[in-house]
């Protein structure tokens, strides 16, 4: 497809291998202070920071949130507040949901027994479906309305892409690491 | 009506996927990319009566081949050539960035600046004059805040000028030390001779002067399939004849 009739991978590496060897040494890092230098001089002649102050700042929080020493920790101990409100926090309204389910299931029984419904009935709608069904809810929602908006609000200070950042750097080969900058 | 391919690079965490998700909606699907464990995503739109099919290329900071990730985005955009090449670049962040930006505009010319979080840039007082550097580029340069779904019309009309060819960019070459400079002009004609004009030429013999093989593997894998498939067509020219 495209390749004009005289295209040949094996010439290229024939190419490749002609040249020295001893001259290819340093070449990458002359390559990557020659990307720098464009990217710095493109940068300097078209961005213009109004706020340097404001951008440090960000930096600043910006170096601690990603370190290497104090990135982890954070991120731990971050998740372990947003789990302990999570679960602290869900215990009260889910006891409250509990138990006004309960009080349904109690009239929802009455109703049942006020129309003479059979027993087997009343167990599967009753005793299965609607407190099956209202458990779950309670047991789950409260978490849930908790846990989800912790993480929007997270997300939206930005928090959540240092994270990222922290763990591509546990996941990624340490060689790769050790380049940036 | 045509359909066209568009790609969308940059380093991680530039908003790559959001734009992705704010220009497909829900025609997308994933996968993997043959033989690698690297998420594949690819959606569709429609602009103008017109499909465009994009590609979410892993998110990374050079493409140098040292990683999976950088072979599959740096091989797509090589190999598989893309009618648009959307940068995504993180304008809170530009000089980094930028540097993946310049090693794209080396390996295709079919190429869209996307400066995206330019909310974030706006609060953190950081002001681009994106005409000058789509002059200094070569590219068009659009403003966008993805997760906002702010400047995305402008976004899709850059992409369809590049795709129809009405805007043929003419990107910056970085240019190296003397040596090196010397050695490419050396080399590059030579490259030229042998994978014709739909490659780029002088990109491939700075990865020889790099000595790179990963690339000339991935352009030996490509031409062996290329070869099978001629093969495969004179035989069936053969059977037909008979
Ligand atoms: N403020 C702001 N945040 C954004 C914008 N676009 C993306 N983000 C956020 O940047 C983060 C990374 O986005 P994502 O699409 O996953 O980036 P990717 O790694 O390049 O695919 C997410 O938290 C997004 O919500 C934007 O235009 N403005
Ligand atoms: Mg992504």
């Amino acid at each position: 497809m495209g390749f004009p009739a005289h295209t040949d991978g094996a010439a290229l590496r024939s190419l490749m291998q002609k040249i020295d060897k001893g001259e290819q040494t340093g070449i990458r890092d002359q390559i990557v202070v020659d990307l720098y230098r464009k990217a710095h001089e493109l940068c300097a002649d078209t961005v213009t920071y109004k706020d340097r102050k404001k951008l440090m700042e960000t930096y600043k929080l910006d170096r601690i949130l990603t370190s290497r020493v104090w990135g982890f920790p954070i991120m731990l101990a971050m998740l372990g507040v947003v789990f302990w409100l999570t679960i602290a926090g869900a215990n009260v309204p889910s006891s409250m949901l509990a138990g006004f389910f309960g009080r349904i299931e109690g009239y929802l029984t009455a109703a049942f027994q006020a129309l003479h419904a059979p027993d087997w009935l009343h167990g599967i709608l009753v005793l299965g479906l609607y407190r099956g069904t209202s458990w779950v809810v309670s047991v789950m929602l409260p978490p849930m309305a908790i846990f989800f908006p912790i993480f929007a609000l997270l997300e939206n200070f930005g928090y959540l892409p240092r994270v990222a950042f922290n763990m591509d750097r546990l996941f990624k080969n340490p060689a790769a690491t050790a380049s940036r900058h | 009506m045509s359909t066209y391919r568009v790609a969308l690079i940059g380093n991680p965490n530039t908003g790559k996927s959001t734009l992705f998700n704010a220009l497909t909606g829900l025609r997308q699907h994933t996968g993997n990319w043959a033989g690698k464990t690297v998420v594949r995503a690819e959606g569709e739109y429609e602009y103008n009566g017109h499909t465009y099919n994009v590609i979410d290329l892993p998110g990374t900071y050079s493409l140098f081949s040292n990683s999976v990730d950088e072979e599959v985005a740096r091989d797509y955009i090589v190999l598989d050539r893309p009618d648009v090449t959307v940068i995504v670049l993180d304008a809170t962040a530009m000089e980094r960035n930028m540097n993946l930006a310049l090693q794209v505009l080396e390996m295709t010319s079919r190429a869209v600046v996307c400066l995206n979080l330019i909310d974030e840039a706006g609060k953190l007082g950081i002001e681009i004059r994106e005409q000058l550097l789509a002059e200094k580029l070569g590219v068009p340069v659009v403003k966008i805040s993805a997760r906002n779904k702010q400047g995305i019309t402008e976004l899709l009309r850059q992409i369809e000028n590049v795709a129809k060819r009405r805007i043929v960019p003419k990107p910056v070459q970085v240019k190296y030390s003397e040596e090196i400079e010397r050695r490419i002009q050396e080399l590059e004609p030579e490259v030229r001779r042998l994978i014709g004009d739909d490659y780029p030429a002088r990109w491939i013999a700075l990865r020889l002067l790099d000595g790179d093989d990963s690339i000339i593997a991935a352009l030996e894998r490509r031409l062996g399939a290329n070869a099978s498939q001629t093969k495969e067509m004179i035989a069936d020219g053969l059977s037909c004849a008979h």
